[in-house]
Order: structure tokens, then C-alpha cells, then sequence
């Protein structure tokens, strides 16, 4: 077994302390591969100095604090070649696009979220095309597709895009409630009247992607909301929703110690019932406001300062 | 130069690679010490990994692109050594205030212009505070108090927060422009009606400061100003200005070579016209790659 337990830190940037997040991957009990990728990331600003007067110890360059978080996962189709090529070039060339459409000193009014929404869209789509002409040059228009389910975060409002059937839940007040939309070919029988839902979690069909990342067809499925202190969003692959009901989801949500426990429950919790398919999870959460007052006390915390602000 | 195959050069944004930045400074001649500091920088956005499953040996992202451009002149004025420590506190205050603060920027509800001046406004503001409290400290003994001026540079908009008597200029389509207003009680005169140019510029006026960061009055002043190719931004403290004229300025940039070129020659014209004060000047332009 050669599981990615968890993913590797690759650079280590200070959380704030009111942020909690995690990500954990594993191949599960019957795959020989992992196809699964996720990523976790924070925006930042950067001051290089390039020439200056003043002494120049520990002033070569300043970071700010992050500025925005971007939360990605991905399930690449297998065949040849392996599906996880199609999830790691769809993730790479995701966070390239979005870093560079991030113009940090432009704030993001109210008439601009939807331009935003579908310049994030238009990087699922750019990845999508990248994916297709690789597998139309190199096998023959076949392979090298992926689901895309990626949320951003740039306080106060949260953008989701998602192709393919990874899926994004957000509790907020109790409530679980599954924001992103199956892109299934049973989802879509089901949607036009000609499957009931029971026939429809039984149907062979609803494993086949009605649209993917380097598939036949993507079609982005966008939506944005604003963002809140006490918020959990989870993403995952289908690996885990295949054996653990969105009522344990919301269980295990709401009693959350951290990110990092609730990943590794969850996951372990798929593993036990069989671990049919690689099982990726992530959970992010802004923590509540430690103002000494419930936070149920009905005092709105969607807006005001970033969450994050020094 | 570099190559390019850009057809839209002299519209699209300039790279890294197209921008010509240079600034030196000098205690000039009769002074012992040096009270100014300068310093030019960048500020790009970069995109930190957290934790992914990503193989981390090929690195995951671009090179980080340039957001904005900043320069930043200080000319410390204060007395018992404070000068020197106020202007280098000035700048460090100021650029993590700048690099921390587009948070503030980013969903304020305010125009976008209204929200950079805000946030340079309330840069020198924080500083001025910092320095009238260390000078409270010290019981007067030592005074900390400085200029400031700072150019932010985004494109093809750029910002300057002007406290002093520090200056920018721009020069475009063969023309000097002064884009800072002096904060000088010999400028208010002039302004008021009170004295003639000529006349406020020889008084004990021209050079006792109307507004400073850690002075009596600190009264940020930001302007916006669009520019384009070819425009030339020079920022300077007043070593230089007491000594060269605005027409000499204006003739040398016209027949600029380099960045460093012109820094060099206005240093030199500074101290060829007796280098009463300490001379800083910073120089940024943008270089069109020349066809192929």
C-alpha cells in the first residue's frame, strides 16, 4: 500500500490561528492506484525589495497574510493513462490560471462577482482544453479526464466550480447542505423526470460522468455565496460518498474537534465499509469569533473585517 | 534588449523585464551623515501551497507576477540623530503597511481610488503616530521626523502619498511635470498670494516644512495619475532640487540612456552645484523591447 497519508507539505506557510484546514487522500482497499488529487492553498502578497538604503537584514522580502484560499480536488477516470496524470495536470494548470486572475490590489464588488465567477469557470475551461488536445495527440482523443471541484475563498464570499461528481457540502447553522450538483448521466435522467431517485442510486449510470475535464464535454456548474465565521466546507470524491450517507457527513461535521480529525474519520469510516474507490476529503473551516458571546446570538458575522486581517 | 514577440506592446502591461528602475543616495558634501533613505520593490502575488497530494519535486506554480511597483523616498529632518531614524522607520512602517493592507482594500465598499487613498493616507498616519510618540519618549530630547514620498505603481494607474518636501516628477511627451506638491510654509505663502515664487523660494520659508511624518502636522496628501509608455517617474529629496533646476532635470531626462544613466548625472549635477544636503533620486521607467 503507497497511500498519500497525508499530502505533503511542500512549503509551510503560518496558518491564522482561526483558520482550520486539512486535506487527506487514500487509495482505498481495492484500487491499485490512486487517482485522486487534492490541493490546499492561500493566496499571499508578496514585497520584494529590489534596492534600497536601509539595512537589509530580514527585509529582503515581506509576505502578507493570505488574502484568499483556493481548495481543489480532483478524480481522474482510469485508463491509459492513468487517471491521476488527467487530475495532477487539471490541478496545476488550475492553480497557475487562478493565481495570475487574482488581481489582489482590485477589490471585488458586488457587480463583479459573477465576472469573477466565470474567470474561475474559464480555468476549469482553459485546463479542459489543455487535457484535450494532449489526449486527442497522444491517445487518440481517449483518457485524460478528471472531475474538478474547487472552492475559493476571498472573504467575504466563497465561489464554487465543479465538473464531474466530486461534491462540496457546506454546514452552516446545523444544516448540511450539498452545494455542488452530481454532472452524472442518472443525475441528468433524474432531472429530465425519466428516473425516480431510488431508481437512480441504483442505476449503473450514475458512475458515468456526464461531463468531465478532458471528457467529450465539460460544462462548469458555478455558484457563489457569501462566506461566514462557523462555516465548514468539505469536499470530496466520490470514494467517500459511495459509503458514507450525507447524515454521518453532517454528524461528523457538526461535532468537529478539527479539520484534521473529521478528514481522518471520514475517511476511515469509508475504508471500513469497504473502500471501494479512492477516497480524498477536505475540510476547511473559519473558526467563530472568540468574543466571549455564543455565536448563536444571532449577530451576523458575514461581513466586517477579513477574517484574516492583521 | 530582449527579444519580443509582443505585436500590443505599447498597450499591454509591462513585465518585469520591460521596467528600468534605479536610485542611489548621497550625503552630499558638507553634511556628516546621511538622513535619507530610499527604496524601490515589488509586490506580487504568489500562491502558497498548504497541503496537497501533489508530487512536490516539480514546483507547483508560475513565477510570481508583479501587482504593483513601489518607490519610496524619506528625507529625515529631525533633530539629535532622529532624522536618520526617522526615515528609515518611515519606510519599514509604510511597505509592511502596504503589503498587509490590500485586505482592507479588497471588499471595503468604497471606489477603488477612495480605498488606495485611504490606505496610503492611513500608512502615514500610523507612522506619523509611531514617531510622535517616540519623540514623546525621549522628552523632545531627540526629534523624530521625516518626508515621505512614495509612488505606487499599478498599471496604467499609479498612486503617490506626498507628506514633505520630498518630490516626484514625470516626464512625458518631452515635458517636466511636478507632480507632488511641496508642503513647505514658503509654498502655502506662494499659494495664498502672500509672496511671489521667487521671493517665497529665497526666504528662511522655502524650507521649513508645512507638514511632516512625527512633526507638528503630518497632512498625507494622495494623488492618482495615469501614465503609459515612455513616461519617465523620478522621485527625489530636496538635496537635489536645491541645486538643479527643473530645466536641467528636464534636459537630462531627455537625453536619458539608463535609469542608473540619470541617477548618476543628477547626483553629480547635485554635487557639482555644492552638495549643501543629502541627495537621493530614484528613477523608473518602462522599456519598449525593440523589434526584432
Amino acid at each position: 500500500m503507497t497511500a498519500r497519508l497525508p499530502g505533503q507539505r511542500s512549503s509551510a506557510p503560518v496558518l491564522p490561528p482561526d483558520v482550520d484546514l486539512f486535506g487527506l487522500t487514500h487509495q482505498g482497499r481495492v484500487r491499485r492506484h490512486n487517482e485522486d488529487h487534492f490541493l490546499i492553498a492561500s493566496l499571499h502578497k508578496l514585497l520584494q525589495v529590489q534596492q534600497t538604503s536601509l539595512p537589509k537584514e530580514d527585509y529582503v522580502q515581506l509576505v502578507s497574510e493570505s488574502s484568499g484560499y483556493l481548495f481543489l480536488v480532483a478524480d481522474g477516470v482510469g485508463g491509459i493513462p492513468d487517471g491521476h496524470i488527467a487530475s495532477e495536470t487539471a490541478l496545476r494548470t488550475i492553480a497557475d490560471y487562478v493565481t495570475n486572475l487574482m488581481d489582489l490590489y482590485r477589490r471585488l464588488d458586488p457587480a463583479r462577482d459573477l465576472e469573477f465567477l466565470e474567470e474561475l469557470a474559464e480555468s476549469v475551461r482553459n485546463s479542459h482544453r489543455i487535457l484535450r488536445e494532449r489526449s486527442q495527440r497522444e491517445h487518440g482523443g481517449n483518457g485524460l479526464a478528471t472531475t474538478l471541484t474547487m472552492v475559493a475563498v476571498l472573504w467575504p464570499r466563497a465561489y464554487l466550480v465543479q465538473v464531474g461528481d466530486s461534491r462540496c457540502y457546506r454546514l452552516r447553522d446545523g444544516q448540511l447542505e450539498q452545494l455542488s450538483r452530481d454532472q452524472t448521466v442518472a443525475q441528468a435522467l433524474l432531472d429530465a423526470g425519466a428516473l425516480t431517485p431510488e431508481e437512480a442510486g441504483r442505476s449503473p449510470l450514475r458512475g458515468v460522468l456526464a461531463s468531465a475535464v478532458g471528457g467529450p464535454d465539460a460544462s462548469p456548474y458555478t455558484a457563489s455565496d457569501d462566506a461566514k465565521r462557523g462555516d465548514v466546507m468539505m469536499l470530496c470524491t466520490d470514494g467517500l460518498t459511495k459509503h458514507v450517507t450525507v447524515r454521518e457527513i453532517a454528524a461528523e461535521l457538526k461535532h468537529m474537534v478539527s479539520a484534521e480529525l473529521s478528514c481522518r474519520r471520514l475517511v476511515d469510516l469509508a475504508l471500513e465499509r469497504g473502500g471501494s474507490d479512492n477516497v480524498t476529503v477536505i475540510v476547511g473551516r473559519l473558526r467563530p469569533k472568540e468574543t466571549g458571546m455564543p455565536a448563536s446570538d444571532g449577530v451576523s458575522e458575514t461581513a466586517g473585517a477579513p477574517p484574516v486581517a492583521p | 534588449m530582449p527579444p519580443s514577440g509582443d505585436a500590443s506592446s505599447s498597450t499591454r502591461k509591462p513585465r518585469d523585464r520591460d521596467i528600468d528602475v534605479y536610485g542611489l543616495t548621497h550625503p552630499g558634501k558638507v553634511r556628516k551623515d546621511n538622513q535619507d533613505h530610499f527604496l524601490i520593490g515589488s509586490l506580487s502575488k504568489r500562491l502558497l501551497v498548504d497541503l496537497t497530494s501533489l508530487p512536490t519535486d516539480s514546483p507547483l506554480s508560475v513565477e510570481p507576477e508583479r501587482v504593483a511597483s513601489i518607490a519610496m523616498v524619506a528625507d529625515g529632518v529631525g533633530s539629535g540623530g532622529g532624522g536618520e531614524e526617522a526615515s528609515r522607520e518611515a519606510l519599514q512602517v509604510v511597505a509592511q503597511y502596504v503589503a498587509e493592507s490590500t485586505n482592507a482594500v479588497y471588499g471595503s465598499g468604497a471606489d477603488e481610488p477612495e480605498a488606495f487613498a485611504q490606505v496610503l493616507a492611513e500608512a502615514a498616519m500610523q507612522c506619523h503616530a509611531r514617531l510622535v510618540e517616540r519623540t514623546g519618549r525621549d522628552a523632545g530630547r531627540t526629534r523624530y521626523a521625516t518626508t515621505l514620498t512614495l509612488w505606487l505603481g499599478l498599471w496604467p494607474e499609479a498612486y503617490l502619498l506626498q507628506v514633505g518636501d520630498s518630490r516626484c516628477y514625470i516626464y512625458r511627451e518631452d515635458r517636466l511635470t511636478q507632480i507632488s506638491r511641496d508642503q513647505t510654509m514658503a509654498q502655502d505663502l506662494v499659494d495664498q498670494g502672500v509672496m511671489s515664487r521667487t521671493t517665497a523660494f529665497r526666504s528662511p520659508w522655502a524650507h521649513v516644512l508645512s507638514s511632516a511624518i512625527g512633526g507638528q502636522q503630518a497632512a498625507p496628501v494622495v494623488t492618482r495619475i495615469t501614465r503609459d509608455w515612455g513616461t519617465v517617474v523620478l522621485l527625489c529629496s530636496d538635496g537635489l532640487t536645491k541645486h538643479v533646476s527643473d530645466e536641467r532635470i528636464a534636459e537630462r531626462v531627455a537625453k536619458l540612456s539608463s535609469s542608473r544613466q540619470l541617477c548618476e548625472d543628477l547626483l553629480q549635477d547635485a554635487l557639482d552645484g555644492g552638495g549643501s544636503d543629502n541627495i537621493t533620486v530614484i528613477v523608473g521607467r518602462t522599456v519598449r523591447p525593440v523589434d526584432a
